[in-house]
């Protein structure tokens, strides 16, 4: 699945080391989901809108 | 982020413990197959040593699923995929080589050492490939 994650931590100058300790998934995770390799969790979803202030709909696209 | 550093320590003690119990089950296995051959002829001793290497046997079992139990999605996907892996090749091949054997097509009788070495090496090289494709 698409995302913005990359471009919206790097919006908020977080390396992937201190988005996956915000998150409370591994940094290897992070860039899985960045790559579009892996496709996080409801909950994990859930946290990324939160921090990054947007809808889940926006952070992730469906193909 | 106190939390996931605990969580980090948490992991590095849990995989302590897990390689603690994994040394304790195979160096009672390895004294027990020495013993019966060269130290002691007593079954009840034997059966002693059986019953507390199945213990450990099973306290390792709890240490592994308490150590999956700590990992995050990915690798939870990655040890499930890797396991789901070897399940399947362990099967095919194991009956293959059975079927091999009895149609006489191979004269390598099966041993359960063989499905047991062929299980850790398709599991070590399936976390290996899931490992280096989930980077």
């Amino acid at each position: 699945m698409k995302n913005k994650i990359r471009e919206l931590r790097k919006q908020r100058g977080l390396t992937q080391e201190e988005l996956a300790e915000i998150i409370g998934i591994s940094r290897q995770a992070i860039n899985a989901i960045e790559k579009e390799k892996f496709d996080p969790s409801l909950p994990t979803a859930f946290k990324m809108a939160k921090l990054f202030k947007t809808s889940i709909e926006n952070l992730f696209l469906h193909d | 982020m106190n939390e996931i550093k605990n969580v980090k320590q948490l992991l590095k003690k849990k995989t302590k413990y897990l390689a603690i119990w994994a040394s304790a089950w195979v160096g009672t296995l390895a004294f027990l197959s020495f013993g019966v051959n060269n130290l002691w002829e007593s079954l009840t001793l034997t059966k002693i040593g059986l019953l507390i290497n199945f213990a450990l046997g099973i306290v390792l079992i709890v240490a592994n699923k308490n150590l999956f139990n700590l990992y995050d999605e990915l690798q939870r996907k990655i040890h499930l995929e890797s396991m789901a892996l070897t399940l399947g090749l362990t099967v095919i091949v194991g009956i293959s080589y059975e079927v091999s054997f009895d149609f006489g097509v191979i004269h390598s009788e099966p041993e359960g050492e063989y499905l047991i070495m062929f299980t850790c090496f398709s599991y070590g090289v399936s976390m290996l490939f899931n490992s280096l494709r989930y980077r």
